[in-house]
């Protein structure tokens, strides 16, 4: 099944990341040189895959218990993260898949290529899905993860954050992304959050605390609402050829 | 004029009809298996059958792509993720990663159709791929086209010498494929702003 948008806005680059950011070495060699070449929108830009109707696991959004033996649970401090998907009309996108994956509490991940020196969980495995509702709203239990050394040619080390993929309903609002936590100091000094320069767009990375949410005796809630691309002015007839 | 100068079609249009703005993207980073490719990684215990295993296979003309990822200096990536897009009959959509060993990729998916853009002109048949790793800031996107692209109206706004970089390549098996990708470098493969 696939879903559609009937035009996309044009993405704006001044608050997104650098590609060519030396500050993170990787992006070195992994950046295009020539500049992206801008091309009118196709059906193939504004459909994209329909997830809505996928069967879920019971315990797909909950990390704390879906790797965890009976009765067990992951170990760290135990959150909820919530929010809403929007376009940038302010638009809720219902029925988005998204995905997560995240460190353990330990900054560990469960990776054949991760050997740093903190140990696996045998609890966690650092993976979850869950679809948007009606609203555009989600949400996941998990456990926050911790903030963990990585190589990157001096003594650097990444803020607590939680990878996250979501689909919208054109694949050009495709998006990867980062979700840190508010008050973190490694946010000011990590160079692939440096890589954008724009401080309101690192902000909307930034989840905040909320006590509305949490549970007593439970868990803490941490609310994280994500924006794709909009729609644009440009419409079009969505039509195939030969088909 | 700059040859890479990028060939505008479209007005600059600005964005301030949309009260919001697009949350910044960040790298999938190394471990993106985890969270899409869980299985690869061994990790079976959350989902059985991973996003890898989505779709029923297409019957209807079908055809293998596979290749590899190459970095600026020409080493292959093996840590890559890569989607393909393509909207006709029910849509078909295929999640993959590069091999950890040998950096390739396969996909079996059917020969796309053409289309029309959003100025009504027909355009050549192809896919799209997106393609995110560890050092890549912002997903990319770029299209594997086929044979018979002559004159096409998109492929005319990407500069000549660049073209043979979006087609893919006949191998001696029947309907089986190579793309490969190159990040950057002498054959910088054509990466689309859409």
């Amino acid at each position: 099944m696939s879903s559609s948008i009937k035009g996309v806005s044009p993405r704006q680059y001044d608050a997104q990341p650098a590609m060519d950011y030396p500050d993170y070495r990787s992006t070195i060699l992994r950046h295009p040189k020539h500049k992206l070449v801008a091309v009118p929108q196709t059906l193939s830009d504004v459909t994209g895959p329909a997830f809505g109707d996928m069967a879920l696991g019971q315990y797909d959004s909950d990390l704390i218990v879906n790797y965890a033996e009976a009765g067990q649970s992951a170990i760290g401090e135990r959150i909820v993260v919530h929010g809403q998907v929007l376009d940038e009309a302010a638009r809720p996108v219902p029925h988005a898949l998204i995905e997560v994956w995240q460190a353990n509490a330990g900054g560990r991940y469960r990776h054949k290529n991760d050997s740093y020196l903190a140990p696996l969980d045998p609890n966690f495995g650092g993976c979850g899905r869950c679809v948007t509702d009606a609203e555009g709203r989600y949400q996941f239990r998990t456990i926050k993860p911790g903030p963990y050394p990585w190589p990157n040619g001096g003594n650097d080390w990444r803020p607590a954050h939680i990878h996250f993929s979501i689909f919208g309903s054109g694949f050009a609002q495709r998006l990867i992304t980062q979700m840190y936590f508010e008050g973190d100091p490694h946010i000011a000094i990590c160079p692939i959050v440096q890589s954008i320069n724009d401080a309101r767009a690192v902000d909307q990375l930034t989840a905040r605390l909320d006590m509305s949410k949490s549970i007593p005796m439970d868990l803490r809630a941490y609310r994280f609402d994500l924006v794709l691309r909009g729609p644009s002015s440009t419409l079009f007839e969505n039509k195939l050829e030969g088909n | 004029m700059d040859p890479l100068e990028i060939r505008r079609t479209r007005p600059a249009e600005t964005n301030t009809q949309n009260p919001l703005r697009e949350t910044a993207s960040q790298t999938a980073g190394p471990y993106v298996h985890i969270g899409c490719l869980p299985n690869s990684v061994g990790i079976d215990k959350i989902y059985d059958n991973d996003l890898t295993h989505y779709g029923a296979i297409n019957h209807k003309d079908p055809i293998t792509i596979r290749g590899q990822v190459f970095d600026g200096d020409a080493q292959i990536c093996r840590d890559v993720m890569l989607e393909f897009w393509q909207p006709e009959n029910e849509g078909t959509w295929r999640r993959t990663g590069t091999d950890f060993e040998t950096g390739f990729y396969e996909i079996k998916t059917s020969k796309p159709v053409s289309m029309r853009d959003e100025n009504g002109n027909e355009v050549a048949p192809f896919i799209t791929v997106w393609v995110t790793a560890r050092g890549i800031n912002i997903g990319l996107v770029t299209r594997i086209y086929f044979s018979q692209v002559d004159g096409d109206a998109q492929l005319e706004l990407v500069d000549e010498s660049r073209r043979h970089t979006l087609i893919a390549k006949p191998l001696d098996e029947a309907g089986v494929y190579q793309f490969n990708i190159h990040l950057q470098g002498d054959q910088e493969t054509v990466f689309f702003d859409i």
